[in-house]
């Protein structure tokens, strides 16, 4: 190919610049991140192999053992949901079942994800549970209201796992299944 | 030497050197040229950063070390053998991919397997573990 440098070789190079660009922009937009967490349900389980001390020193109780099991529902039109089984081993051997439910919004900035609670319930499940939240409502309610409302790193790991994580290094893999009632109310 | 042109050999000149283009033509044109091939670099980087570490169900369990937001692959078998035997102890499915973030006094571990992410926080060092 000969360099003319005419006006046609440069309007075609100045085009293919301006798409190499915008790809690139594109490629590392929160857009597109956010095209491809939004509208689905991202599910994982958590759990505890020591003392939990945060929990332990707000509960006022020694907390041997936290498990977890949660779902985070990221709806397109920027509304969040964390639903929640939770399951607290007291060291006297007495497990509390409670489920959480918190509801707010959800904003993907700078490759941070942002969640922001507008609401919160509780609900004992057994009488451990029960007597749990009779004494220590407001610092449970304290504790996850902490966790949830963060701006985390947000990492794509594939299209069905992504990576939270926190300046103290703890991390937070959730991942994807399709989720049957936003399939159902897209039909 | 006498050297000879014809009269349309010395048009042909005369019409290259005055059509000739401008310095800052050339300029401007090669200038384009690199930053569409950084452009371009840097978009394969971009694409290929992401499909990195595709996590496959057949192949075994990666192991990544999580540092500081950005991540490290470990080729540590002893390791790896370690957390797979943990995990079978556990009656976790088999494992995709194992993500490990230590700090002085605990460690998180991220169990990714097909049927989901389970999240674990340890007190203690990893080599308490598997020493």
């Amino acid at each position: 190919m000969r360099w003319l440098y005419s006006n046609q070789q440069q309007s075609l190079l100045a085009l293919m610049l301006v798409t190499a660009i915008s790809l690139c922009v594109w490629l590392d937009s929160d857009w597109r991140l956010e095209q491809r967490i939004a509208g689905k349900l991202w599910s994982y389980q958590r759990e505890t192999l020591s003392e939990s001390a945060l929990a332990s020193l707000i509960l006022s109780t020694p907390v041997e053992n936290w498990w977890e099991r949660g779902n985070l529902r990221l709806l397109s039109n920027g509304e969040a949901q964390l639903d929640l089984a939770v399951q607290l081993k007291e060291q006297r051997g007495l497990t509390a079942d409670l489920r959480i439910s918190i509801q707010g919004s959800w904003l993907l900035s700078d490759g941070f994800l942002i969640l922001k609670s507008s609401s919160y319930t509780a609900l004992p499940f057994n009488d451990t549970g029960k007597k749990l939240l009779a004494r220590h409502a407001q610092p449970l309610k304290d504790i996850w209201l902490a966790l949830f409302n963060r701006s985390r790193p947000l990492t794509l790991l594939d299209e069905h796992h992504i990576l939270l994580t926190n300046q103290d290094n703890s991390i937070w893999v959730l991942s994807t299944r399709q989720d049957p009632d936003l399939k159902r109310t897209r039909k | 030497m006498r050297v000879h042109l014809e009269q349309d050999e010395v048009s042909a000149l005369l019409e290259q050197q005055a059509f000739a283009p401008s310095i800052w033509r050339k300029g401007l044109f090669w200038l384009q040229m690199a930053l569409l091939l950084l452009a371009c670099s840097y978009a394969v980087s971009l694409y290929r950063l992401e499909s990195i570490s595709p996590l496959h169900p057949d192949k075994p369990a990666t192991l990544l070390l999580w540092q500081q937001g950005s991540s490290r692959s470990m080729e540590d078998q002893k390791l790896s053998r370690c957390l797979a035997v943990w995990g079978q102890n556990r009656h976790l499915p088999a494992a995709q991919q194992i993500i490990i973030s230590t700090t002085p006094d605990s460690w998180y571990l991220a169990w990714i397997s097909a049927e989901g992410s389970v999240n674990f926080y340890i007190k203690g060092h990893i080599q308490e573990l598997c020493p």
